[in-house]
């Protein structure tokens, strides 16, 4: 067979090869347009160059609330956050936050919502084959706000304390992350994500309360 | 077509150069308009080159937030087609990459853990011989014999998005052939010849 027929036996052959569906068009772009919409948000709101750094600043802000929380945990203070939170979401009724445990939900969930699309974010990327190590930092902000909420008298609900720990796992594989480690090492961390339906739990927690339905991306 | 000035949404001609700048100002809807120009053949190639659904949904999808991210970064030198098929094939290149090292270890466990068994393997059929043979080339040869010989590219077209010369890609897929041949030639000694 000379080259020629060879190229064009392959020509004819790799027709078939891997021949793709029918494209997804609306369903990628809506996942497109939500990813899209974060990052407007984000980028109004700080213009730093990798998204991961927003998100420092934004688990920053999340954990500097978390402190004002867990400080209010004190049973013998007054429950008075109410004016931050509503400063942050007026949305949100308040009912839910008038209360030490009520405050104490509402701070969980938003850092479940959070962190669900932290952990959304980082399996896309991990998945793309893109690992920014610059996710140790938010991951390391996300953890401190995670053990303060395990570590709070307030902390009723054995589901949700369960969740905790498996974030607490779960945020210190990738808090761990370093360039020289390689891609291996994230892959791992998302499989352990995935077995463990990590996002799905997310899911159903940050759905859980009505009234904190879209509370996501406030904290 | 004129790729240099134009984007071709469909059933419409739209100018590539005021959507770009819609996108710069935040539209969503010319954002929209930019994906549906160019969202068809980029996702063929992630799924020709992945042959998963999953995997090339995301790899299209972190096409075009990368793109839509850096958009700043277009200067308009070239056309947007041109500048977003860079970035796509980055991302499926780099994708492909993981990917391959992924399955690779995995192999290597099954391979692993069925030592001793004495399981009959039946003797693939033409298709898959050459299946196999496609994902067994080296990521660069087989992004250019994929994108070249399957789905269509020209060598300028494939030598932009790699940011190679044209000689380079021309040389990447004849390299590609001639290793398919002999992957082939090892099943079936017709080839060989």
């Amino acid at each position: 067979m000379t080259e020629k027929q060879f190229e064009e036996f392959l020509r004819e052959a790799v027709e078939d090869y891997n021949p793709p569906p029918e494209v997804p068009r609306e369903a990628m772009w809506a996942r497109i347009e939500e990813s899209r919409r974060v990052s407007r948000t984000a980028g109004r709101v700080v213009f730093l160059s990798s998204p991961w750094v927003r998100w420092g600043v934004g688990v920053a802000a999340a954990l500097a609330l978390g402190i004002g929380i867990g400080m209010n945990l004190d049973r013998s203070a007054p429950a008075t956050q109410t004016v931050a939170l509503d400063d942050a979401e007026p949305g949100v009724s308040a009912e839910v936050v008038d209360s030490e445990d009520g405050i104490y939900q509402l701070v969980a969930l938003g850092h479940l919502s959070r962190t669900e699309a932290f952990l959304s974010m980082f399996r896309t990327d991990v998945r793309a084959g893109r690992t920014d190590y610059q996710i140790a930092s938010p991951a390391r902000e996300l953890l401190t706000t995670t053990r303060l909420l395990q570590g709070s008298q307030a902390i009723r609900d054995r589901r949700l304390r369960e969740l905790l720990d498996e974030l607490e796992l779960v945020l210190v594989q990738i808090a761990q992350l370093r360039p020289e480690l390689d891609g291996e090492d994230a892959e791992l961390v998302t499989q352990a994500i995935d077995q463990r339906s990590v996002l799905l739990r997310l899911r159903a927690a940050a759905d859980a309360v009505p009234e904190l339905r879209g509370v996501q991306g406030v904290l | 077509m004129n790729e240099r000035n134009h984007s071709s949404a469909p059933g419409s001609w739209v100018d590539e150069a005021e959507l770009i700048a819609r996108v710069r100002q935040g539209d969503a809807a010319a954002e929209r308009q930019l994906y549906q120009a160019h969202v068809d053949r980029t996702y063929r190639l992630a799924y020709r080159l992945t042959g998963d659904e999953e995997l090339a949904q995301e790899f299209t999808q972190e096409a075009f937030i990368r793109a839509f991210d850096r958009i700043d970064q277009f200067r308009g030198d070239a056309a947007f087609g041109t500048w977003f098929r860079s970035i796509a094939t980055s991302v499926i290149y780099n994708g492909l990459r993981k990917i391959k090292r992924f399955r690779k270890r995995e192999f290597e466990l099954d391979e692993a853990s069925s030592l001793g068994g004495n399981e009959s393997v039946a003797e693939p059929d033409l298709k898959e011989k050459l299946s196999r043979a496609i994902e067994d080339l080296p990521a660069k040869y087989r992004m250019v014999f994929v994108m070249h010989d399957v789905e269509g590219y020209t060598h300028e077209e494939i030598s932009s998005a790699m940011g190679t010369q044209v000689g380079t890609s021309k040389a990447q897929l004849s390299r590609a052939r001639a290793k398919l041949r002999e992957a082939l030639s090892q099943f079936a000694g017709e080839w060989a010849s």
